[in-house]
């Protein structure tokens, strides 16, 4: 499989990871991650400056379960639904068994009078790996709209 | 007949002299607020600007907020803190555009003109006009049109500065609990490891009343009782210097009694569940005190947390009288090991707009702020841990007498007393 074939596979696991978020089936995101995978939510800011901290860091398999369990029983956030809307996918490079992946997102949520609000915009990269199951093994939104408005609960 | 100001009025609606009663309305006054960036934004209190960490080479920037006032902090070549009004003397324009940098000098994009690192102007283009034509009056002084310079102190490498001409010294201002919970802090040499912000639909005073708030801790931020990390039932309480302006609280892993029964008692669901990866919740060593988690504030604008080994800033930057920004700046130490430094990243998920035991704040401000609009008469609540002169020192959680303390501290600066007020 070139880098071209490859772009089918990407766009369908994007696919699947903004439905899965947009229908709050969190739990079948957290599928879509490799063992090892990790998930991070970078500030732009934070990016140009070389700083690695983060707004969510979670380094593995388990600490992105642990977020979505932490959400479902102890937390306290907006109610809201969100909309995913993710273009310009481009496969950027071929690994042995995966492929490096960027696209352009930008995240719409509403609340429940029915109003909706730009949430943020910025660049996913990520790396996947390629199988019979496509499978996300690091997964960085790198938000634009750093200035959280209010609060990020569910992940991006 | 002048108008009443708009403080002499609403110094009356103070329902009770110990400040256990806010009116609502103080939260959403257009005027009030008005007030506020001039007497104590512009007033005689010291705004945290950023960490010297952040600006450690001679010519560093960074371009911050006092109040709704655009400011620049610099180091200069010398070495010394500078700051000034981010806004030219000439046609107010903002002069440093971008977010930090690294600068000699400082210019306008709109006329040229030109700033000294200490905002001291140095260059008016064409001042002497063109072949004897044009040019500025002859006794145009640019000693007399700098920008406008604040007075710039650091407290072991955290900034702080004021507009005001008279004002007690910063180590005055603080108090020896504030300076000793900074020397704390900084203990050795800091290193910046990122930003996360956020912007709150709410008035700012309520977020000064949040982080002083150690009665919500364990209930709205059920994560905080469920794994342990604060309780209301840990041991713990809250300083604050003679004029309750600054707040210090702190708790440590003990109990006060059978948190897990009291809570339960409380109707909080806690100890249900434990994190597939329990490294969030690990603490490694690191003050000699024990408190695993200390939360402070200096009024009006900065608050310094220490959650577990999440060490982190936040700077308060009003934006109207609906909405504030946050700025947390997390550190660690330049001596972390690898292993310290990746820990403290990962606690971070506590902290900041998606914290574990942070996010939760800014749905309570949006809620009270998005409720509490346009009423005139009715007042909140502040009742929890005494009531009459509020005390230094309190030894327990269940508290909102650090909120009362900024209270009073807020009606002395505004000059908005009730009449026969205690403090």
């Amino acid at each position: 499989m070139n880098s071209e074939d490859a772009l089918p596979a990407v766009t369908a696991l994007l696919a699947d990871y903004c439905a899965h978020l947009d229908a709050d089936r969190l739990e079948q995101w957290v599928g879509l991650f490799a063992e090892t995978a990790s998930y991070r939510i970078v500030p732009r800011e934070n990016r140009v400056q070389g700083l690695p901290a983060a707004i969510l860091h979670l380094s593995n398999k388990r600490m992105i379960a642990d977020r979505i369990t932490v959400l479902r029983t102890a937390a306290v956030f907006n109610i809201h639904v969100d909309r995913h809307m993710v273009s310009a996918i481009r496969v950027i490079e071929r690994l042995p068994d995966s492929v490096r992946y960027e696209a352009n997102f930008c995240v719409y949520q509403s609340d429940q009078e029915g109003r909706t609000k730009l949430f943020c915009t910025g660049l996913y990269e990520g790396e996947v790996a390629l199988g019979p199951q496509p499978r996300f093994l690091q997964q960085t939104a790198l938000v634009d709209t750093f200035s959280i408005p209010a609060l990020l609960a569910v992940p991006i | 007949m002048p108008a009443i100001p708009i403080t002499e009025e609403l110094r009356t609606l103070w329902p009770r002299k110990d400040y256990s009663r806010v009116p609502f309305r103080f939260y959403h006054d257009e005027r009030l607020y008005r007030e506020e960036l001039e007497r104590i934004f512009r007033g005689p209190t010291w705004s945290y600007l950023c960490l010297e960490a952040e600006i450690p080479k001679p010519g560093d920037f960074r371009t911050t907020l006092v109040g709704e006032t655009p400011v620049v902090v610099t180091r200069k070549d010398d070495g010394d803190l500078a700051a000034f009004v981010n806004r030219c003397a000439h046609r107010g324009a903002i002069v440093r555009r971008e977010a930090f940098g690294n600068a000699r000098e400082h210019i306008c994009v709109y006329h040229r003109w030109c700033y000294a690192q200490d905002g001291s102007l140095t260059g008016v283009p064409f001042r002497r006009g063109v072949a004897g034509k044009g040019g500025m009056p002859d006794d145009f002084d640019p000693k007399e049109n700098g920008l406008q310079k604040l007075k710039v102190h650091s407290m072991r490498g955290v900034v702080f500065a004021t507009f005001a001409a008279e004002v007690e010294p910063l180590a005055d201002y603080l108090g020896p609990v504030m300076t000793a919970h900074i020397e704390r802090l900084m203990h050795k040499p800091i290193r910046i490891l990122g930003y996360q912000r956020q912007t709150v639909f709410g008035n700012w005073k309520l977020y000064m009343e949040n982080v002083r708030d150690s009665y919500h801790g364990g209930l709205l931020h059920e994560f905080q009782n469920t794994f342990g990390i604060s309780r209301v039932t840990q041991v713990g309480g809250a300083r604050m210097d003679a004029k309750h302006r600054h707040h210090v609280t702190y708790s440590s892993a003990a109990e006060a009694g059978d948190g897990t029964q009291l809570h339960k008692d409380a109707g909080v669901a806690n100890d249900r569940l434990r994190l597939a990866d329990g490294r969030l919740l690990e603490y490694v060593p690191e003050f000699a005190d024990g408190q695993q988690l200390t939360i402070s504030s200096v009024f009006p604008n900065a608050v310094f947390q220490q959650i577990r080994n999440c060490l982190a800033t936040r700077q308060l930057r009003p934006r109207g009288v609906d909405e504030f920004d946050l700025v947390f700046t997390i550190y660690g130490y330049v001596d972390d090991t690898p292993q310290l430094q990746e820990l403290r990243l990962a606690q971070s998920n506590m902290i900041g707009p998606a914290g574990y035991i942070s996010m939760e704040d800014g749905e309570a401000i949006e809620i009270v702020h998005r409720a509490t609009k346009g009423e005139a008469t009715t007042s909140g609540l502040l009742e929890m841990g005494s009531l009459g002169e509020i005390p230094d020192e309190i030894r327990f959680r269940t508290s909102e007498v650090s909120i009362r303390g900024f209270w009073s501290y807020y009606a002395a600066l505004m000059d908005m007393k009730p009449d026969g007020a205690i403090r």
